[in-house]
């Protein structure tokens, strides 16, 4: 398969853009925009945000393009700026919600031993159908945009651990406390929705 | 780890995704604890609905997402600053 984030060499497009060569830059944005629309829609911004989004990363990319030394991916680079954009662009909307309080009440759910007090409720299936993957999408939409950029370059990108923290900017430890509280809180929500179904 | 494990512990380790990278005797412990307790194995079933779910998700690129006139609008507006 063809993937459209493989360009054959990226020294060369970096030189060709630095040089200003014709075609260079809309080669760049040709090839870019169908990932980074990817990561906006999966970061759960609406098409003409994630377009906007888009636009303002190969902006300011293409400002700062000295300063690209292809230490890191070029691909992952892209992804970094697009996610500071979105973070802002979630910040100014208000919808950034402070630290959670999901795991305060998940550690409620144990006694002083470890063990269950108020165990788990919800779906007993193994296998995901049509309902349970409807209902998970809607409390998706509650993950604040580092919890869902980490997903998507993780299960969508396959990007590595390493290459998730560099572009979020966080620790291997703050990676994992951000994935493990994504998780808690769309159980947490999985259950509430469960329950409350007709 | 030396004992069994609390189901806190099970949880934990399951909602955080290092269950893999676990050392092969936690795993066993992991493994050996989710058959004996059904609260912590409903919890690790429903983990893996959300791996899966999730997974679909951010997998997604709809059409509105993906027309080849996004990234030409992008590169006329940026002709344009």
């Amino acid at each position: 398969m063809l993937h459209p984030m493989a360009p054959s060499n990226i020294e060369e497009e970096i030189a060709a853009l630095k040089e200003c060569r014709d075609g260079a830059m809309e080669k760049l944005i040709r090839e870019r925009t169908p990932a980074l629309m990817a990561a906006g829609f999966a970061m759960g911004f609406s098409r003409t945000d994630a377009e906007e989004l888009a636009q303002e990363t190969f902006s300011a990319f293409l400002e700062a393009l000295e300063r690209f030394e292809g230490r890191s991916q070029l691909k992952t680079y892209l992804f970094g700026i697009l996610y500071n954009k979105a973070s802002d662009l979630r910040r100014r909307r208000g919808r950034e919600e402070s630290l959670d309080a999901v795991q305060e009440e998940f550690e409620k759910r144990f006694n002083a031993g470890g063990m269950w007090s108020k165990p788990p409720k919800g779906p007993e299936e193994s296998a995901l159908n049509a309902e349970i993957e409807s209902l998970i999408a809607q409390c998706a939409e509650g993950l604040s945009v580092s919890q869902r950029a980490a997903f998507f370059l993780k299960e969508a990108e396959g990007e590595s651990a390493e290459e998730i923290c560099n572009v979020l900017g966080v620790s291997y430890t703050n990676l994992r406390v951000l994935l493990y509280r994504a998780r808690i809180k769309l159980r947490e929500c999985l259950e509430r929705n469960w329950e409350k179904r007709s | 780890m030396m004992g069994m494990p609390s189901c806190r512990e099970v949880t934990r380790m399951l909602a955080e995704g290092e269950f893999r990278n676990a050392p092969r005797r936690t795993r066993w412990m992991v493994r050996l604890h989710l058959a004996m307790c059904r609260h912590c194995g409903r919890f690790a079933r429903q983990m893996n609905l959300i791996a899966q779910a999730l997974k679909a998700l951010v997998s997604r690129r709809p059409d509105e997402f993906n027309r080849p006139d996004v990234a030409e609008r992008i590169i006329a507006r940026l002709r344009h600053l």
